[in-house]
């Protein structure tokens, strides 16, 4: 947590949004602009991650060649022999005699992957302090955290730190060039803390014990429409979580359907296991047109403390079915790619929370150890072994591989993936929080990884702004913190944005078929480059909600804007009668970019620019008829030429109420000489 | 300033509504009228009355004949006696309406096992163990845990010996079931145990063997306390060298044990030695929190609520109904503690699916086919089938069978908690409900649910005397949105309901007339329609996924 503010802070500040501006902004909205051979399209890139839950054990998966003996000595039980019938297989004789290992027998798959180009070993992989528990220690791996204190208790997850951020606000709200879900996960029905955002959100959808194919017709016409009113309350929040729930799962159900269906696995027979059909599911929906960024698969059944091995036969037994159920279908999953022409896009990456003790427990099983392998899989990956064998004589009192072996540390490995791979800049990876772990150069094919001037900030150039403001004419005083509605009771509020004339000459079309029955009145928002705040960058017209948010054409809370690239902005918001104002602080997007303008008097740049409601909130400024950013004698003659007009939609009705009277007057009057900033007067 | 102090007063329905809730699956108009007008601690205290089985222990469908204990072979495969093990259980859980079912899956989902994978024997064992202690000591149920049969096999207990120690007992002891671990501190420190506490633990529980369970149970192993078979000790096998703990635990030094008798002593001592801890109390008291009060455990409410609590919890020997009591009894527990009353616990939990069905089934009076008479659509189709495999296990909840020991992810896994039960995954399921309690078929799976479970709305509107004045449109949504949800409804929200659904845009007297007439007709398909409707739709609502 703490970590996370400073980094946040950071970027707002100082050297943060130094390095956001500085760098090179490449979304994927123009493409054509990149030169193609520096710049591969890593739109289309995938990354599927195997989880193997239980702690495999990876002395008995990667044997080092020239500590057999020494592997047997620790291992009477369940060591395999490296001679004679069902022994050990030689992987690779030309690497130095130091590095060269031996593979479980049923990794027969593994050595042909190898030998075509398609497998990678990294050797000793773990982080500092590895945790001896199951779920802490899986929490770590995809939190994106260690067993220091500092990094002990992230309570989102590194997937969802990348998505979230080269995605803004994205997952729940899916555009024409993106429509899929952002990660998807398979065969464990618990939402993996992975994909779980910097706001927490689940990001990914979970397809887990669901028929792709008929998702869609089991989803339809489940749940409620929605509430009118939610409040802060638990009972209320519980309710607009279940809402989301139910809006994002019916949103990607028809599409997952959809590219399910279209999608084709090619003849390729994959094993009869769960695993084999999860990545049988992948191949077919990314050969349906998923655009799905991180897939999520699972294998259990890893923590073997007794039995894992047959008895006399430490060939076969409990391990040996997995390690074949692995490799078997991985190399399936990798030949159907290559027969659909989707091997070039997709890399597979493997782990386990922690490897096992090197010396076993005596019940033909092992307890949790420390460090392991993870392997790579893909004609993308650079065959071969990273790092060197682990040391079996250097043990901890337990039987563990000493820490000290630590080689790599697994955020190297996946920053490597998500930048190198897919392309994300080291702006993303900070917001990742992987920015203190070196990408390992050597894991990909040289004509595969991003170079980084092709580095990206986001795949879909938007950004999504939640803010909150009152208007000072609207205020509800009575009931405190929220708006009347009387121009939609009234039914005057206009079907189109009313900013299309002098002075503001917004050109959009926004408009609706019908006005939420919670909207207030449209307002004019604007981005203003940060770091220079005459640029504008965009504007949008939108609703104000009774509780003074910011609300899209279709009642969302936010606005998104789109094709604006990430970065630092601030905010403005204009009103028919009210003075503009711009938020005193830069909006980075990547975070969490909501801004509240109700709650403190410098929300406002400038002096004074919102106005103390004295219950503890605070308002735009109301009076400034003719919008000319100074409340003074035009608007007066603005309103006293067209009082007593009723039932219009005008804006010397300061107070929103459709009738022009002396309560406009007054609120002009008790405002008299308020000026607006000068930087953003019509 | 959240607070332990006792509630005055009568509970009120709002109260008297949640007490129920978050106690028992067992949820009826009439108790809840009982206790609207009691007072808060005469309420609480008749929660705790132990209410007797309905039936000793479960039935083969194949045989009608009990099979545990009666010494009776059964006919079905031990895969389908396994499971109707769980079918006995979820039948009594269903039929309490006391505490005691909630607490024995409270301390389940803590003392996890797996009983697809354990001899049904020593699943029944295992789950009387769990009654036995319902809401007795936790240390004592502790202590006999360590030693269950089940555990033991579960954990590698058995296999865990002088020449060959086995880690995986000891660790998830210390870790999930009793001190639970404390931020990471140091290599290998947990701040409430360290690595080397789960070796030096692991030691001294070498030895402890799991006993053959015969039918009926073998006197040889009988558990004098609690009339169960345990396992017993190897002396052979254990490890008799003296254990030291970390200063976690003071440094403490358990001596070895020197005979079988002995063994008992030196487990004694470690569980004595884990229960002196303010850690261990503490860890129980938010486990329990959340569990029955919330998911959010602040600062505040760490001081005021669990730090005291925990106290009490220790003070008697880990006794859970004493410590349940205050909390059920406290302002706390009702939200009536800050000025803001309500805002924060009261429907603030998502249900999960257990209870999402059982009360659904009770309050509206679906019949459950006779255990006895109807053997097979009791245990198999409604139990078995419908409840376990189709409800429970397709919305992500494989009770008594989870695929961790860490147990469900819903009662452990920060910062979600109880919102996990609720994801894409889940809410087919959980929202197909009440279309299979209206056609009395499994929708999801094949099949009927069981004889006679099915949901006929014209015959309770009728017969059940649950509504008051069945004439009225407005009375019947307004009586079943008051006993079914937590909280009023807002009055856009119960137009919708009565409007939109129940009267889809009629005058109400439209309803009336159409009452009248199928009373004098016979021909219900008017009433039908909407009644189901909102049936539907009161289940569909998110109000109706949280207690």
């Amino acid at each position: 947590m703490k970590r996370r503010n400073f980094l946040k802070n950071s970027l707002t500040i100082g050297s943060g949004s130094f390095l956001l501006s500085q760098l090179p902004f490449r979304s994927f909205a123009t493409p054509e602009m990149l030169p193609l051979a520096l710049c591969p399209d890593v739109n289309d890139r995938v990354l599927v991650i195997v989880f193997l839950k239980g702690g495999n054990d990876g002395v008995n998966t990667i044997i080092p060649t020239n500590q057999h003996d020494i592997y047997m000595g620790h291992r009477p039980g369940i060591g395999i022999p490296i001679t004679g019938s069902n022994s050990l297989i030689e992987l690779d004789s030309t690497l130095s005699l130091a590095d060269q290992v031996h593979l479980n027998p049923s990794m027969t798959s593994f050595k042909s992957m190898y030998e075509n180009g398609q497998a990678r070993i990294i050797q000793s992989v773990g982080y500092p302090d590895i945790n001896g528990s199951h779920f802490k220690s899986t929490d770590l791996w995809w939190s994106g955290g260690d067993g220091t204190a500092t990094n002990n208790s992230f309570s989102n997850g590194w997937v969802g730190r990348f998505l979230g951020t080269t995605f803004p606000g994205l997952y729940g709200n899916p555009i024409t060039e993106f429509q899929d879900p952002l990660g998807i996960q398979l065969g464990d029905r618990k939402p993996s803390l992975g994909y779980h955002d910097h706001e927490d959100s689940y990001v990914a959808a979970n397809l887990s014990q669901q028929e792709p194919g008929g998702l869609y017709d089991q989803i339809q016409g489940i749940g409620t429409p929605g509430h009118q009113i939610l409040g802060s309350s638990e009972y209320e929040q519980q309710i607009a979580y279940i809402m989301d729930v139910e809006n994002s799962t019916s949103v990607y159900a028809q599409r997952i359907t959809e590219v399910f269906n279209a999608g084709t696995n090619s003849g390729t027979i994959y094993p009869a296991t769960d695993l084999a059909n999860q990545l049988k599911t992948v191949a077919k929906l990314i050969s349906g047109g998923s655009k799905t960024k991180v897939f999520m698969v699972h294998l259990g059944g890893f923590d073997n403390h007794a039995q894992q091995v047959e008895s006399g036969t430490p060939h076969i037994g409990k391990h040996a079915e997995l390690l074949s159920d692995l490799f078997n279908s991985t190399k399936a999953f990798h030949e159907d790619l290559s027969n659909l022409g989707l091997e070039q896009r997709v890399v597979t990456t493997s782990f386990s929370e922690f490897g096992r003790q090197v010396i076993e427990n005596g019940s033909l099983g092992t307890d949790h150890g420390t460090l392991g392998p993870m392997f790579l899989f893909g004609s993308a990956i650079e065959p071969g072994i990273t790092g060197t064998n682990i040391d079996l004589t250097n043990l901890t009192s337990g039987g563990k591989p000493d820490e000290s072996q630590l080689q790599y540390d697994y955020r190297q490995v996946f920053r490597t993936l998500i930048q190198s791979w897919l392309g994300a800049s080291d702006a993303v990876s900070q917001s990742t929080l992987f920015d203190a772990y070196p990408i390992m150069p050597s894991l990909l094919a040289s004509n595969v990884i991003v170079d980084p001037s092709c580095y990206v900030d986001t795949y879909v150039a938007q950004i999504q702004i939640k803010a909150k403001v009152f208007l000072e004419g609207f205020y509800n005083k009575e009931s405190g913190d929220s708006m009347f509605k009387i121009l939609n009771e009234k039914n005057i509020l206009p079907l189109e944005q009313p900013y299309n004339v002098a002075p503001f000459n917004y050109a959009g079309t926004e408009s609706v078929e019908n006005i939420r029955w919670n909207a207030v009145d449209w307002v004019l928002l604007e981005l203003r480059d940060s770091n220079n705040l005459n640029t504008i960058v965009t504007r949008q017209a939108a609703f104000l909600d009774i509780d003074g948010n910011i609300m899209d054409l279709n009642g969302a809370l936010g606005v998104t804007f789109k094709n604006v690239n990430a970065g630092s902005y601030h905010l403005v918001v204009y009103h028919r009668n009210h003075i503009a104002i711009i938020s005193n602080d830069p909006l980075d997007s990547g975070s969490n970019v909501s801004y509240d303008f109700t709650k403190d008097i410098n929300s406002a740049y400038g002096i004074n620019q919102v106005k103390d409601m004295e219950d503890g909130s605070f308002a735009m400024y109301a009076g400034d008829f003719d919008i000319n950013g100074i409340n003074d004698i035009s608007d007066y003659n603005e309103w006293n030429n067209n009082t007593a007009e009723i039932e219009q939609y005008i804006n010397i009705d300061g107070d929103g109420n459709g009738i022009v009277n002396n309560q406009d007057f007054n609120l002009w009057k008790k405002n008299q000489n308020q000026t607006g900033d000068p930087l953003i007067q019509q | 300033m959240a607070s332990l102090t006792p509630m005055s007063g009568t509970l009120g329905m709002t109260n008297a509504k949640h007490l129920i809730r978050r106690t028992t699956y067992n949820i009826t108009k009439s108790q809840i009228d009982s206790f609207t007008n009691m007072t808060v601690s005469d309420a609480v205290d008749s929660l705790f009355n132990i209410q007797p089985l309905t039936i000793e222990e479960p039935l083969d469908y194949q045989t009608g004949q009990a099979y545990i204990n009666s010494g009776i072979t059964p006919i079905s495969g031990n895969p389908s006696l396994r499971r109707y093990v769980k079918s006995w259980w979820l039948h009594e859980a269903y039929s309490c309406t006391s505490i005691h079912y909630k607490m024995m899956l409270f301390l389940h989902q803590y003392f996890i096992v797996n009983l697809e994978n354990t001899p049904y024997s020593k699943g029944f064992d295992y789950l009387e163990l769990l009654r036995f202690y319902a809401v007795g000591s936790y240390k004592e149920l502790s202590r006999k845990m360590i030693i269950d049969n089940a555990m033991l096999k579960y954990l590698d207990g058995d296999s865990n010996t002088e020449s060959n120690p086995n880690e995986n007992f000891a660790r998830e002891f210390l870790e999930l079931f009793t001190i639970g671990k404390g931020p990471q501190i140091g290599p290998g420190n947990y701040t409430n145990y360290t690595e080397d506490d789960i070796i030096a633990a692991s030691k001294l529980l070498t030895g402890w063997r799991d006993s053959d369970r015969p039918q009926p149970a073998d006197n040889a192993y009988i558990d004098l306390e609690t009339g169960l078979q345990a396992g017993y000790p190897d002396h052979n096998r254990h490890d008799d060298s003296d254990k030291t703990f970390s200063a976690a635990f003071g440094g403490v030094t358990i001596t070895g044990a020197f005979n079988e008798t002995d063994m008992h002593r030196e487990l004694d001592d470690f569980v004595e030695m884990i229960f002196l801890q303010d850690a261990t109390a503490k860890t129980i008291c938010r486990r329990l929190y959340r569990y029955f009060v919330s998911r959010n455990i602040s600062s505040e409410i760490e001081s005021d609520i669990i730090t005291p609590l925990a106290t009490t919890l220790r003070d008697n020997n880990y006794n859970l109904e004493i410590a349940l009591k205050q909390l059920f009894k406290s302002q706390h527990f009702y939200d009536a503690d800050d000025s803001n009353t309500g805002d924060e616990i009261i429907g603030g939990l998502i249900k999960t699916p257990l209870d999402l069905i059982f009360p659904t089934v009770s309050y509206f009076q679906i019949p459950i086919p006779d255990a006895t008479t109807q053997t097979k659509d009791h245990y198999q189709e409604w139990y078995r089938e419908s409840v376990d495999e189709t409800i429970c296990t397709l919305s992500s909840f494989q009770l008594f069978a989870p695929e961790a020991v860490a147990g469900y992810q819903p009662f452990y896994q920060a910062p979600s908690y109880d919102r996990n039960w609720i994801n894409a995954n889940t809410i087919v399921a959980r929202y197909k409900i009440p279309e299979m309690l209206i056609s009395g078929n499994r929708i999801l799976k094949g099949g009927d649910l069981g004889a006679g479970i099915q949901i006929d709305l014209v015959d309770f509107l009728e017969n059940s005397g649950i509504i008051s004045n069945v004439l009225s449109a407005e009375t019947i949504v307004t009586e079943l949105i008051d006993y079914l949800f937590c909280h009023p409804a807002s009055e856009g929200r119960y137009h919708y309901f009565l409007n939109d659904i129940f009267l889809e845009g009629a005058p109400s007297f439209d309803w009336t007339i159409d009452w009248i007439d199928y009373q004098n007709t016979g021909d219900d398909s008017a009433v039908r329609i909407p009644l189901e409707s909102l049936f539907k739709a009161l289940l569909y609502s998110q109000e109706y996924q949280l207690m």
